[in-house]
């Protein structure tokens, strides 16, 4: 019997051979546009590696704060630099991988004063180690940034590195 | 991003509808100035049509807080969804921005 067309594929059509998902990469320019389909491929991703819509919520809070801190520092807003996304299924978890090729801005620079002050700016680095449990911010030889954030399934974000 | 905005006596309300982002920030900023113009005691910002808010949306709001309390006025954030809320939590601004859900 012929299957239905259009039917969404199903997990084992998008795993690997050691049973991890198949991981996306996608590479975009630094336009801000382009948030709203972040925010949909990464929801769609997570959802598929098992998270509830909470946890959800908060990988894709940490994917947009950091490709905003990459458009708006390490790029001084220009809208027609690249970005590439790496997305994949780690043990027990969801890794991002983010990589530009801007200004070396470290997290420390960009970082809020403690939770409650009403000083706008340098938000969104305390809201990524909040929402993941792995913070890695690499910055690379030849110029650039490599940011890794990690998500374990059932546990609350929390920072594991500098 | 879509929005209404109406005032009367002394309270002014802005309601928004769609994400909020880097990419809308400074269109709900001229917003939220001309909410606060008319210097309402209260401006209620309505979000019951946004799903998503990140720190360039919750940056500008906590402007517009700012505005109003230069006349002692409050700002409040009503019928947050969910997820709108668990931003504002992470932020630790719940209590400051006086949130109703």
């Amino acid at each position: 019997m012929a299957q239905s067309r259009g039917r969404e594929a199903g997990p084992s059509r998008v795993k690997t051979a050691c049973g991890a998902r198949a991981p996306l990469e996608l590479r975009f320019a630094s336009c801000p546009e382009y948030l709203s389909l972040l925010r949909h491929t990464a929801r769609w991703y997570a959802k598929r590696c098992g998270f509830d819509d909470k946890e959800c919520g908060r990988i894709v809070l940490a994917l947009v704060e950091a490709v905003t801190n990459i458009i708006r520092h390490a790029y001084d807003g220009d809208e027609n630099q690249l970005i590439t996304l790496r997305i994949g299924e780690c043990a027990g978890g969801i890794e991002l991988e983010l990589l530009d090729q801007g200004k070396t801005v470290p997290p420390c620079a960009l970082e809020k004063p403690p939770r409650g002050k009403l000083e706008p700016g340098g938000l969104g680095v305390q809201m990524m180690k909040t929402c993941m449990d792995h913070f890695q911010y690499e910055p690379q030889p030849g110029g650039g940034t490599r940011l890794v954030l990690r998500k374990l399934k059932g546990r609350d974000g929390q920072e594991t590195s500098p | 991003m879509k929005h209404k905005l109406w005032a009367q006596a002394n309270q002014a309300c802005l309601v928004i509808e769609g994400d909020i982002d880097m990419h809308v920030a400074a269109e709900l900023r001229v917003l939220l100035k001309e909410a606060a113009s008319s210097k309402p005691t209260v401006l209620l910002v309505d979000l019951a049509g946004v799903s998503f808010i990140d720190s360039s949306g919750i940056a500008t709001i906590v402007e517009a807080l700012k505005i109003v309390r230069k006349w002692f006025g409050k700002l409040i954030v009503k019928n947050c969804q969910e997820a709108v809320s668990d931003t504002f939590e992470i932020a630790g601004l719940t209590e400051i921005l006086g949130i109703e859900r």
